[in-house]
Order: C-alpha cells, then structure tokens, then sequence
C-alpha cells in the first residue's frame, strides 16, 4: 500500500507521517537531505557570471529602443493606417456610387489654383513643416520667418504630404501632383513665396504658387531683390 | 525572499542594465540553482549557471510577475538548459550523485563541511535510485521549498503529474530504506 497523500504532504513539509509510521524513516531522510546539501559556493565564478550577465543586459539594452519611442512609433503608425484604411473605404464608397472620390476630398482642386491650402487636416497636424522639395522642387528652402504679419496666429494644418517622419509614408491626401504642386506647407509660403516668386512678383506675392493670404508678406518684397533672383 | 519589497526596484534596475542589480539577483538565486543544475545531473553545473542567467537576461523583457514568479521562471530556464544538455549528450542522466559530490568536494576542501562525507554519499547514492523526474520534484519541493504549483510550473507538467511523481518518489524512498535495514 502507498502512501497517502497526507504523508506525503507533511513529509515533503518536515513533518512526521500519521498514517502510516512506516514512513517516519523517509522523514528521516529527507531532513538528512536538507542538511547534507545546503546550497553550495559560486565564489568561484560569481565575478565572472555577473560580468558576463551585465555585458549581455547593456547589449540588449543598446538593442531595444526605449518603450516610449516604441509605443509612440506604434500609435502613429496605427493611427496612419487608420486614417488611409478610412480613406480608401471613402474611395472606394464613392467610386462604387459613381462619384468622383477625389472631388469628394475636401479642398482638393484639381483645376485652377485658387485653394491651394487644403484644409484637409493632415494625419500629423503637429509635425514641423517638412521640405517642400517634395511639393514643388523650384521651391529653396529659406528659413520660415517670424515676423508676425506672416502667419495670421492660427497654424494652418500641415498638409500630409509634407511630413518627413520616416516611419509615415508621404502622401498628400490623395491630391493630384498638380494640386501638389500648388500646395505649400504652411511654415514655407513666406519666405518661400518671396524666394521662389518670380521675379517679377516680388511686389505681388504669387497668389497661385502658394497659399495667398498669410504667406505673402509685402515687406518682403524689399529683400527679394536679392532673394527673388535667387529664390529658384 | 531575501530582497523582499525591493525586488520591483531590483528587477527594474536589472532590464536597465545595472549592473548592481544583476549581481544581487545573481547573489540571491545562483547557489540554490546550482544545487538544482547539479542534482539535475548537469555534466557542468558552474557553466550550466551561467548560461542560465544569461538566458535570464536576455528573456527579462518577457518576465511579469512577482519574485516567487520570478524564481519559478529561473529555475524553468535552468530545467530546460539541463534537458537541452541532455539531448545533445544523447541521453537523460542516471544519477547526478557525482556532480553534486564534486561540488561539495570542493566546498568541503576550502571550508568545515557541514556534514560528513560519507553521510551524503549515502544520500546521493538513495537518490540515485529515483528516476530524474521523481529526483527534481524532491530537490524542489523538499530543498528548495516550491509548491506543487510552482514545481508543476519548472518541470512542464501539470500539478496531477506532480503529485503523482512526488508520491512514487516517496513510496521508492520507503521501499529504498526497508531493504538496507538489517534483516
């Protein structure tokens, strides 16, 4: 007959057996166990284990980027793909019920340049202003201005297209490369209107390159002498 | 559990890289591992234990839990490290009795042994008579204190497996020592 698995409980626990005193020989034995091997000295390669384990948790450290870049890399990403997955079911909807999808995009022209600055609120509306290279590759890069008559105090929404974070694909909201074209990131029109503008512009600011109204200082005109030849 | 409270500040300092850290946890777990590698009948304990904390340091971003979690999941990362060795040698270890005496012949040799030597060559040479699975859930429950859940955790098996071997291990520990009583 076994053990019952009361003993067997209390043995494994030190306790002596009820059941059955036959057993008080293996609880004997087990508390020889406990003393005859009590844990043994790593004196001997502590030093050299520990070094070995903190070179391998630095290496992984230097590996894994911090949780809080991950996480924010993670949401935009989704949120992107969000936003492109409810764009194309837009397109999609539209082209099923015979609409044109693209005219449907708020602000997006594909004719005349006469909005050029979508109000179509970008995936990133708080990213800086990207190059516009990527817009319209005439266009130098000057350095935004801060003067306060450029900006009328509210941001426009950066337009999706011109966001460089590398993790987001460019787009600009389904627009044509004409649109594209003629649209500006919202920080670039100032000075990159007197820049760009053509020469002759330089005393009217160039309503169809770029987003009129904020974006043409008249003081710049004075500088652009200088800046309009180059500005190409 | 000797770092108690600390242990969330311990093992967050840890998957940081300190290496402070690592040396208390390290302090903290590695004899009794290398109690249990060596019952395990690892044909080299010592480098069997580095490679498990290494493991353990490398699998640290996967850990969540508490330090009874934690030192389950030690002692699961050791487990498979000792069958892995196993499986290269191509065979599951008979008796680990050995080792265990190569380390405590060591020990013996640099400090008092706590118990003579002959004492536990009887020991080991009982525990030889257990099969590795009925040895480890001994070494476990009996050296190292673990549950039955948490015994059940390190070996893969479920608690009813467990249970069973525990038994058996005990009813062969009984069978063991009525045959070397004198007649």
């Amino acid at each position: 007959m076994g053990p019952s698995d009361s003993d067997v409980s209390r043995l494994l626990a030190g306790e002596p057996p009820v059941d059955d005193p036959g057993l008080s020989e293996v609880g004997g034995f087990l508390t020889d166990l406990r003393e005859a091997f009590p844990p043994p000295s790593v004196d001997g390669v502590r030093e050299s284990h520990v070094a070995t384990m903190a070179q391998e948790a630095r290496r992984q450290a230097e590996l894994t980027p911090p949780r809080r870049r991950r996480m924010a890399r993670q949401t935009a990403a989704v949120v992107s793909v969000a936003a492109l997955s409810v764009f194309g079911a837009g397109v999609g909807v539209a082209a099923a019920m015979g609409a044109d999808p693209l005219g449907l995009l708020p602000g997006l022209r594909l004719g005349p340049p006469e909005a050029p600055r979508s109000a179509t609120p970008g995936p990133r509306p708080s990213d800086p202003v990207p190059a516009p290279s990527s817009i319209s590759p005439p266009r130098p890069r000057t350095p935004p201005p801060t003067a306060a008559g450029v900006h009328t105090g509210k941001p426009t929404p950066a337009p999706s297209v011109k966001h460089t974070d590398k993790d987001e694909p460019t787009s600009n909201n389904g627009k044509s490369d004409e649109a594209k074209a003629e649209h500006k990131p919202t920080a670039m029109p100032t000075q990159a209107k007197n820049d760009k503008a053509s020469p002759p512009a330089k005393a009217t600011p160039p309503v169809k390159a770029s987003p009129p109204a904020k974006a043409r200082p008249t003081d710049k005109p004075s500088p652009p002498s200088k800046r309009g030849k180059g500005a190409g | 559990m000797a770092i108690g409270d600390r242990f969330p500040h311990v093992l967050s300092a840890a998957g940081e890289g300190a290496e402070w850290a690592w040396a208390e946890l390290y302090e903290e777990y590695a004899p009794t591992l290398l109690r249990f590698i060596a019952s395990q009948g690892a044909s080299e304990p010592e480098d069997c234990l580095g490679e498990c904390f290494i493991q353990v340091v490398r699998n640290l971003p996967n850990f969540s839990g508490d330090e009874a979690s934690f030192r389950s999941w030690i002692y699961l990362l050791a487990r498979n490290r000792v069958v892995d060795q196993w499986r290269a040698a191509g065979r599951r270890p008979v008796t680990p009795s050995g080792d265990l005496a190569d380390i405590h012949e060591h020990r013996r040799q640099s400090e008092s042994a706590d118990a003579p030597l002959d004492r536990r060559d009887t020991i080991e040479g009982i525990l030889a008579g257990l099969n590795p699975d009925q040895r480890a859930v001994l070494v476990l429950r009996v050296l190292d204190g673990f549950s039955v859940e948490e015994t059940a955790v390190i070996l893969r098996r479920s608690q009813g497996a467990v249970r069973v071997l525990q038994h058996r291990a005990i009813k062969n520990l009984r069978d063991t020592l009525q045959s070397m009583e004198p007649a």
